[in-house]
C-alpha cells in the first residue's frame, strides 16, 4: 500500500456513521442560538456605547449651548464626571453593568494556610479549596465540585508551568500583561486561559472556568500573586 | 418557528455535507468520534451565523474546514487536554520503509495518525483526503506553502515509520 489516501480510507473503514441519518434541525437550532447570542451581545455593546456617548456628549452640549456661559477650562473639567467618583444623578459609563457582574463574580480573597509545594499563591477564589497540589499543577475547586479527581481540570482553577512540548502562546490571543511582563489571554469554550511569563523566562499557565465570572484583569490579578518555586516541574505532551 | 431562506439553504448544506464532515473530522481527531462531532457542531453553528456572507462568496466548505482545523488545534493545545496526555521520550527510530505494509487495520492507522502533531495531521488530511491544493491548504491553515509541503512529506514518512511491520509488531504483538 503506497498511497496515503488509501491509508486514510482504511482508517475510516471501521468507523461507524457512514450511513448515519442526518437531521439538520439540531444544527439549525444551535446556529440560531449562536446568532441570537451574537446579536444580543452586539445590542448590549451598542447600548453601552450609546450610554457612554450620552454621558459625555450631552453634558458638554448643554454647557456649550448655555447663552453667555463659558466656563474656564478648569471649571469645565471639574464639572464633568471624573472616573472613579460617582455623582448623584450622573451615572458613570458602564455603571449599570457593574453590579450584575459583581453579583456573579466569585471574589478573590487572600490565601490563608500553608502554601502548597511547587507554587505559592497570594490569592484564591472565595470559598474554594485546594483539590490537588503537585509539582506539576495546583488545582483549586469549590468544595462541592462534582468531580473530585485533581487530574481533571474542567470547571477548576489550575496553575501550572507551560508544557515542555508547547511553544509560546498563539500570537492571536489577547495581550494581558501580568506584573508588567508579557501575558496572553484567551477564552476557549467554558475555559479562560492566561499564559504569562515570569522573571525566570518560563511561561506559566492559569486556567479558570468562565463560571468564576472573572475578566482577564481579575485573572491577571490572581496570576500576579503566583510564585513558581524550585520544586515546580513542567509536564509533557 | 418559520424557516427563512437562510434556514432552508443551511439545512440543505447540512443534509448533504454533514456525514462527510464528521467522517473527515474523525481523521483529524485520530478516530475520536465524539470530538469530531463536537468540532463539526461548532463549525456548523458558526457557519449558520456567517451564512449570508459565506454563501455569497461560495466558500462554505473552506469556511467550515478552517473552523474545524483551528478548533481542533485549539482543543489539542488546551492545557487540560495536554496534561492528561503524558508521553514518554520518543526513541530514536530507523529510517521509514518505502511503502505502507499490507494487512493493516483501521485501528492501527488511527493510532498512527494520533501520534502525529495536530498541524501535521491537518496538512495530510487536507491534502490527501480532501484533495486540496498546496495553496488552498496553506490558506486554510494560515501558513506558507512551503510549510504545507514539508508537513505533508514529514507526515507521510512518519506514518510509514509508525506503520512499518516491525513497529506494528511491537504495538500489536
Amino acid at each position: 500500500m503506497n498511497d496515503v489516501k488509501d491509508l486514510l480510507e482504511l482508517a475510516l473503514s471501521d468507523v461507524p456513521g457512514r450511513d448515519a441519518r442526518v437531521d439538520p434541525d439540531a444544527d439549525l437550532a444551535r446556529g440560531r442560538r449562536l446568532l441570537r447570542r451574537r446579536r444580543q451581545r452586539l445590542a448590549g455593546l451598542a447600548g453601552v456605547t450609546a450610554a457612554v456617548l450620552c454621558g459625555v456628549l450631552v453634558p458638554l452640549a448643554l454647557q456649550g449651548s448655555a447663552p453667555g456661559h463659558r466656563p474656564a477650562p478648569a471649571a469645565a473639567a471639574s464639572s464633568r464626571p471624573q472616573p472613579g467618583h460617582s455623582q448623584p444623578g450622573h451615572p458613570q459609563p458602564g455603571q449599570t453593568a457593574a453590579p450584575d457582574k459583581q453579583s456573579r463574580q466569585i471574589k478573590l480573597v487572600a490565601w490563608v494556610g500553608a502554601q502548597p509545594p511547587g507554587y505559592q499563591v497570594a490569592w484564591m477564589p472565595k470559598g474554594w479549596v485546594v483539590q490537588g497540589s503537585t509539582p506539576f499543577a495546583l488545582v483549586m475547586a469549590p468544595p462541592n465540585a462534582p468531580n473530585k479527581n485533581p487530574d481533571v481540570y474542567s470547571d477548576k482553577l489550575v496553575v501550572m508551568l507551560q508544557s515542555r512540548d508547547a511553544a509560546a502562546p498563539p500570537a492571536d490571543w489577547a495581550s494581558q500583561p501580568v506584573n508588567g511582563r508579557p501575558g496572553k489571554f484567551d477564552v476557549q469554550g467554558d475555559t479562560q486561559i492566561l499564559t504569562f511569563k515570569i522573571a525566570s523566562g518560563q511561561w506559566v499557565v492559569v486556567q479558570a472556568p468562565v463560571s468564576l465570572g472573572w475578566d482577564s484583569a481579575e485573572l491577571a490579578k490572581f496570576a500576579g500573586g503566583v510564585q513558581v518555586l524550585a520544586a515546580a516541574q513542567q509536564g509533557r505532551g | 418557528m418559520p424557516r427563512s431562506s437562510r434556514d432552508e439553504e443551511f439545512s440543505a448544506f447540512v443534509q448533504t455535507r454533514r456525514t462527510g464532515l464528521v467522517r473527515s473530522a474523525c481523521l483529524l481527531t485520530a478516530g475520536d468520534t465524539h470530538l469530531a462531532e463536537d468540532l463539526v457542531q461548532t463549525a456548523l453553528a458558526r457557519l449558520y451565523v456567517a451564512w449570508p456572507k459565506v454563501r455569497r462568496a461560495g466558500t462554505e466548505s473552506a469556511y467550515v474546514w478552517r473552523i474545524i482545523v483551528n478548533a481542533h488545534i485549539d482543543e489539542v493545545r488546551r492545557p487540560s487536554r495536554r496534561r492528561e496526555r503524558h508521553v514518554p521520550e520518543l526513541p530514536e527510530l530507523p529510517a521509514p520503509p518505502e511503502a505502507f505494509p499490507d494487512g493493516l487495520g483501521g485501528g492501527e492507522v488511527r493510532a498512527a495518525l494520533g501520534a502525529l502533531p495536530p498541524g501535521m495531521r491537518a496538512a495530510v488530511v487536507l491534502r490527501h483526503w480532501l484533495d486540496l491544493s498546496v495553496g488552498e491548504t496553506a490558506e486554510l491553515m494560515n501558513c506558507s506553502e512551503g510549510t504545507v509541503k514539508s508537513q505533508t512529506a514529514k507526515a507521510a514518512a512518519r506514518l510509514r515509520d509508525l506503520l512499518s511491520p516491525a513497529a506494528v509488531e511491537r504495538t500489536y504483538p
